[in-house]
C-alpha cells in the first residue's frame, strides 16, 4: 500500500516539475484581458477562450457575449516568422543530416590518423558559446551582405547542429553490429556498405538526429536576434520577442509561444523512445 | 564494457585492406566522406574564431564607415582590470553551479522514477522529455511569467493563503535561483534520459543480490545503482556546465541581466558590449575570457573527477 | 569446389604477431577445422582466407589462382560469422537475398535459388521475420542459408555455434557435416571447442600462439599428439602429465617422478628410441591409469579431490601432495570418497613423451 502511495507521490513530483511552467503560460493564452489585469492572477482561466490563437494570425474573434477581441498588430510578423522558421528549420535539418551521417559514421567505425584530434575539435565546437561566434559572424555578414537573410541564418545555425548531432550519432553508430564484414562478403564496396547497408540500418537513429537538428534550428534565438531580427528574414522566436518589449498583450505572446511548442510536443514521443540509443558518453571515452 | 570495446576495435582494424587490393583504404574513404564537412566546419567555426581573435586586438567602429585600428592586447588588459567583468564572472559561476547541481539531482531523481514500472510509462516519458524540446527563450518567457509579481505563481498562492502583496521572485535576492531553476528545468530531461538508458543496463540480478545481502534502500542505491552511473554523471556534469556557461537567450528573455546587473552573466555582458555599445573588439576579447572559463572548468572537472572515473571504467 | 593453399602466411598488427608463418594445403571438399584457444590466430587466418584482412606477407591460393589481392566477394566464398551475424534491419528473406545482390542474377533466378536453399534448411516459415525475432538456432539456420545460397567454392565459418546451448549445438553440428558432405564444398571451420573439432573435421589444424602445432585427422591428433600443447588440448577429460626423468640402470629403464620410480615397459621403450632427455614430461590419458590402494607398489600416492559421475563412466580427480590435479577414468561403479587416500598407477605402455 505504501508502495503505491510513494509511486503516486513520485509521479506527481515529476509531472508538477515538468508541466507547471507549461501549464502556467498555456493558461495565460486562454485568459481574457480582464482576467490578465486582475490581481491576484487567477490559478486557472475562469472563462477559457481561444481568442488569442485567432488574434495572432490576424483574425478578430467574437466572444459569446458579443465582445470582439481585435487581431494582434504583430500578426504579420508572426505569420512571416512562422514561414521563415519552417523554411530555415527544414533546410538546416536536411543539410545537417546529409553532412552529419557520413561524418559520424567515419568517426564511429573507422580508424584513421588524427581521428582523436578531429573528434576533439568537434567536441570543442559544441562548447563554443554562440555569443562568441556571433561577433565575427555579425561583422562578416555586415561586409558580405548576409545580414537579414535566410541563407545567413542557415549557415550559422549549421554551426550549432552539425557538431552536436555528429556527437550524438557517433555513439549511435558505435553500438550497431559489425555488419561491415558481412557486407564485404556480400560484395558491397565501402561506399555501397555505407549507402545501402548502414543508412537503412540506422533509420531510427537518423530520424532522431533529424528531429534534434530540427528542434535546434526551430528553437534558435540568439543568432536570429542579432542577425535577422526586424528584417524580412525574422523567425518565429524573434517575432515573439517583439511582444516582450511592446504593448503588453501577454495572451498573444503566450499563444504564439504555444505555437512554437507544438512541433516539439509532436516529436517528444519519438524522442523519448529513441533518445536512449544516442550516446553522448561513448565518444568521450 | 571496455574489453568489448577493444574487441570491436580489432574488428574495425580488420577492415584495413592491403594496398594490393582495389578497395579503398580507411583513410581515403574517411577522407572522401568527411573532408567536405570538415572543410565546411573549418570555414564556419575556425575562421570566425580566428576572425574574432583578430577583432579582439582591434578597436572596431561602424559609424562613419567600417574602421579597425590595431590596439594589441589593450582590450584584454582593460577587461582584466574591469570590476564589471569580475562581477559577471562571479554571477556566471554562481548561476552555473546552481544550475548544474539542480539539473543533475533532478535528472537523477527523474531517471530513478522513470526506471520503475508504471502505467502509461510511454506517456509519462513523453511529458518528461518535453522541457528539453522547448526553446530556451520559450523557457525564459515561461519562467518570467511564473516568477514575476504581476502574473506569478507566488502571488497567486500567497493570495489564496490570504496575502495581499505581489510576490516577485525576479528580484536582487532570488533572480539567480529563478534562472537556475528554469535552466535546470530545460536541461533535466537530457540528463534524465541518458541516465535512464544507463540504469536499464544494470542487471536486475544485482538488486536480488543486494536484497539477499539485506542492504537498505540507501545502501542499494550507493552500491548497486550509482557505480555504473558515475562516468555518465561526470560527462553530463561537464555538458550541463558548458551549456550553462554559454547560455544567453534564456537569460536575455527572462531577466535581461537585471535587476540592475544582478544577473548579468558573461554572455550577457558580451552581448551588451558588442551589440548595445557596439564595441565589437572589446566584446570579442571578453568572449575569449568566456571560452577560457568554459574550457578551464571542464578541464578542472576532468582532473578532479573525470580522470578517476575514466580509470575506474 | 576449390582447394586452398596458404603459403607462408604472416599477419601482424603493429608489434603483435597474430599469425607467424603458416603454410597449409586444404584439398577439395575437405572439412578443415582450425582449433585453438582464443588469440591463437585462427580467426585472423580465416579472415585472410576470406579477404577481410590482407596478410602482411605470404599468399593465399584457391586452386592455382592467387587470390591474395582479391576482395572477399571476388573469391567466391561464403562466410558465417560468430553468433550468426545478420543484417538486423532486414528480414530473413532479404538477408539471404543480399548474398546474391552482386551476383548479376535475374530476380527469377534469385527467387528459385533462395527457394531451393530455404527448403533444404527448413527455414520457410522464418522468412518474414527479422533477426531479433529469431531464436539462436533459427538465426544460425538463416545464416547458413545465406551462405549456401551463393553456391560458393569455399565455406568459411567463424565459431558459428559458440553462442548456442549444448543440445542445439549437437544437432546443428550433425546437420552441418551432413550438408557439407552432400554439397561437397571445401569448408574451413574455426572453433576453440575440441569436441566440435573432433566430431566435425576431416582434418584438424591445432594452433597456438600464432603457430600451427599439428595438422592431422582427428584420430592422428588424438592418438599421436606431436606436442604437449596438442596432447593437453585434445581429449576430454584432458591428458595427465607427469614431470620427471628416465634413468637407465643395468639395462632396466625407469621413469622417476617425485620420489617414485616406475619401470618402463618395452612398448614405451621402443617409442623412446634411445633419445632420453634428462627432464621430460610424460602424458597419460585418464583411461590408461588405474586407481589402487595407497601404498601399493608402483603407485603414486594421492588424495581424492572430486568425483564426477558421467553415467557410463566416472571421472575421479586426484590431487598430489604438490597440489597438481590428475584425472582418472573408472567404471561407473567405482566408489571413492573425497579426501580418501589412494594411489595412482599409470600404464606407461600408453604414455606419450614430450
Amino acid at each position: 500500500m505504501t508502495r503505491t502511495i510513494w509511486s503516486r507521490i513520485a509521479l506527481a513530483v515529476i509531472l508538477i516539475w515538468t508541466l507547471l511552467p507549461i501549464y502556467w503560460f498555456l493558461k495565460i493564452s486562454l485568459l481574457t484581458p480582464d482576467e490578465i489585469a486582475r490581481f491576484p492572477p487567477p490559478l486557472y482561466p475562469l472563462e477559457p477562450q481561444p481568442a488569442a490563437y485567432f488574434n495572432i494570425f490576424g483574425f478578430d474573434y467574437e466572444l459569446s457575449n458579443g465582445i470582439t477581441r481585435r487581431a494582434s498588430g504583430q500578426a504579420n510578423q508572426i505569420i512571416r516568422g512562422l514561414q521563415n522558421s519552417v523554411i530555415v528549420s527544414i533546410i538546416v535539418t536536411v543539410l545537417t543530416l546529409a553532412v552529419v551521417a557520413p561524418l559520424a559514421y567515419v568517426f564511429a567505425r573507422l580508424d584513421f590518423a588524427h581521428k582523436n584530434k578531429l573528434l576533439f575539435a568537434i567536441l570543442l565546437a559544441v562548447a563554443l558559446p554562440p555569443v562568441s561566434t556571433l561577433i565575427p559572424f555579425y561583422s562578416m555578414y555586415v561586409q558580405l551582405g548576409l545580414n537579414g537573410t535566410i541563407l545567413g541564418l542557415v549557415i550559422v545555425t549549421l554551426t550549432i547542429t552539425i557538431p552536436f548531432v555528429t556527437w550524438m550519432l557517433i555513439g549511435y553508430f558505435r553500438n550497431l553490429p559489425q555488419v561491415e564484414r558481412l557486407a564485404r562478403i556480400d560484395g558491397f564496396s565501402r561506399m555501397g556498405t555505407f549507402v545501402y547497408v548502414m543508412l537503412p540500418m540506422s533509420r531510427s537513429g537518423l530520424a532522431v538526429a533529424a528531429v534534434i537538428a530540427f528542434l535546434f534550428a526551430w528553437n534558435e534565438y540568439t543568432y536570429a536576434l542579432i542577425l535577422v531580427n526586424g528584417t524580412t528574414a525574422n523567425t518565429l522566436p524573434t517575432a515573439i520577442s517583439g511582444f516582450l518589449f511592446q504593448h503588453p498583450e501577454p495572451q498573444h505572446m503566450a499563444a504564439a509561444l504555444a505555437l512554437t511548442i507544438l512541433p516539439p510536443a509532436l516529436v517528444a514521443f519519438l524522442l523519448q523512445r529513441h533518445i536512449g540509443e544516442m550516446n553522448l558518453v561513448e565518444p568521450v571515452r | 564494457m571496455h574489453k568489448a570495446g577493444a574487441a570491436d576495435l580489432t574488428h574495425l582494424m580488420a577492415f584495413s585492406p592491403s594496398a594490393r587490393t582495389n578497395e579503398l583504404s580507411n583513410f581515403s574513404f574517411a577522407l572522401i566522406l568527411a573532408l567536405p564537412v570538415l572543410v565546411f566546419l573549418l570555414l564556419v567555426v575556425a575562421y570566425p574564431l580566428g576572425y574574432a581573435l583578430w577583432m579582439s586586438t582591434h578597436e572596431i567602429s561602424f559609424f562613419g564607415g567600417y574602421k579597425a585600428e590595431y590596439v594589441g592586447l589593450e582590450h584584454f588588459a582593460d577587461i582584466w582590470d574591469s570590476k564589471k567583468f569580475w562581477k559577471s564572472v562571479r554571477v556566471t559561476a554562481s548561476f552555473t553551479a546552481q544550475s548544474v547541481i539542480l539539473a543533475m539531482v533532478m535528472g537523477l531523481v527523474l531517471a530513478l522514477i522513470l526506471n520503475r514500472p508504471m502505467r502509461f510509462a510511454g506517456l509519462v516519458r513523453t511529458l518528461v522529455i518535453l522541457p528539453w524540446c522547448v526553446s530556451l527563450y520559450g523557457t525564459g518567457i515561461m519562467f518570467s511569467q511564473l516568477a514575476k509579481g504581476q502574473t506569478g505563481l507566488g502571488t497567486a498562492i500567497a493570495a489564496a493563503l490570504g496575502g495581499t502583496d505581489a510576490v516577485n521572485f525576479v528580484n536582487r535576492d532570488w533572480v539567480i535561483q529563478v534562472l537556475a531553476i528554469g535552466n535546470a528545468w530545460n536541461m533535466t530531461p537530457l540528463v534524465a534520459f541518458f541516465l535512464l538508458a544507463n540504469l536499464k543496463t544494470i542487471p536486475t540480478r544485482l538488486y536480488d543480490l543486494a536484497a539477499i545481502d539485506r542492504m537498505s534502500p540507501l545502501e542499494t542505491f550507493f552500491n548497486v545503482t550509482l557505480p555504473p552511473l558515475r562516468f555518465t554523471l561526470f560527462v553530463f556534469t561537464c555538458i550541463t556546465t558548458v551549456l550553462s556557461m554559454k547560455l544567453f537567450d534564456f537569460i536575455f528573455v527572462l531577466s535581461g541581466g537585471g535587476p540592475g546587473t544582478t544577473s548579468a552573466v558573461l554572455t550577457y555582458q558580451i552581448y551588451k558590449e558588442s551589440f548595445k555599445d557596439l564595441d565589437l573588439g572589446y566584446g570579442a576579447a571578453m568572449s575569449f575570457y568566456l571560452l577560457a572559463m568554459i574550457l578551464g572548468s571542464t578541464l578542472l572537472l576532468y582532473f578532479i573527477w573525470g580522470r578517476r572515473e575514466a580509470s575506474n571504467e | 569446389m576449390a582447394s586452398i593453399h596458404l603459403k607462408n602466411l604472416k599477419k601482424t598488427f603493429g608489434q603483435h604477431v597474430a599469425v607467424a608463418d603458416l603454410t597449409l594445403d586444404v584439398a577439395e571438399g575437405q572439412f578443415v577445422v582450425l582449433l585453438g584457444p582464443s588469440g591463437c590466430g585462427k580467426t585472423t587466418t580465416l579472415n585472410c582466407i576470406a579477404g577481410l584482412e590482407a596478410p602482411t606477407s605470404g599468399r593465399v591460393l584457391f586452386d592455382d589462382t592467387d587470390v591474395t589481392g582479391l576482395p572477399p566477394h571476388a573469391r567466391n566464398i561464403a562466410m558465417v560469422f560468430q553468433s550468426a551475424l545478420l543484417y538486423p534491419h532486414l528480414n530473413a528473406r532479404a538477408n539471404i537475398e543480399m548474398s546474391l545482390r552482386h551476383s548479376g542474377m535475374t530476380a527469377d533466378q534469385v527467387k528459385s535459388r533462395v527457394a531451393g536453399v530455404v527448403s533444404m534448411l527448413r527455414v520457410d516459415h522464418l522468412l518474414d521475420k527479422r533477426p531479433s525475432a529469431l531464436s539462436g538456432g533459427e538465426r544460425q539456420r538463416v545464416a547458413l542459408a545465406k551462405a549456401i545460397v551463393r553456391e560458393p567454392s569455399v565455406f568459411l565459418m567463424d565459431e558459428p555455434f559458440s553462442a548456442l546451448d549444448a543440445a542445439l549445438r549437437n544437432s546443428l553440428r550433425a546437420e552441418l557435416v551432413h550438408l557439407q558432405k552432400t554439397l561437397n564444398v571445401t569448408t574451413i571451420f574455426v572453433t576453440h571447442d575440441q569436441v566440435e573439432a573432433m566430431t566435425m573435421g576431416d582434418v584438424i589444424v591445432v594452433m597456438n600462439n600464432a603457430n600451427v602445432e599439428q595438422v592431422g585427422s582427428p584420430d592422428e591428433i588424438y592418438n599421436n599428439p606431436q606436442t604437449k600443447f596438442v596432447a593437453g588440448f585434445i581429449g576430454s577429460p584432458p591428458m595427465n602429465f607427469f614431470e620427471g626423468a628416465f634413468k637407465s640402470e643395468n639395462d632396466r629403464l625407469t621413469f622417476h617422478t617425485g620420489d617414485m620410480a616406475l619401470s618402463v615397459p618395452d612398448a614405451l621403450r621402443a617409442k623412446l628410441d634411445g633419445s632420453i632427455e634428462a627432464l621430460t614430461s610424460v602424458g597419460i590419458r585418464p583411461q590408461h591409469i588405474r586407481i589402487v590402494d595407497a601404498g601399493t607398489d608402483g603407485g603414486i600416492n594421492m588424495e581424492v579431490y572430486a568425483v564426477e559421475h558421467l553415467g557410463k563412466e566416472t571421472v575421479i580427480i586426484l590431487q598430489s601432495e604438490a597440489g597438481d590435479a590428475y584425472r582418472v577414468l573408472t567404471d561407473p561403479g567405482f566408489k571413492a570418497a573425497v579426501g580418501e587416500r589412494v594411489a595412482l598407477a599409470p600404464d606407461l605402455a600408453h604414455a606419450h613423451v614430450f
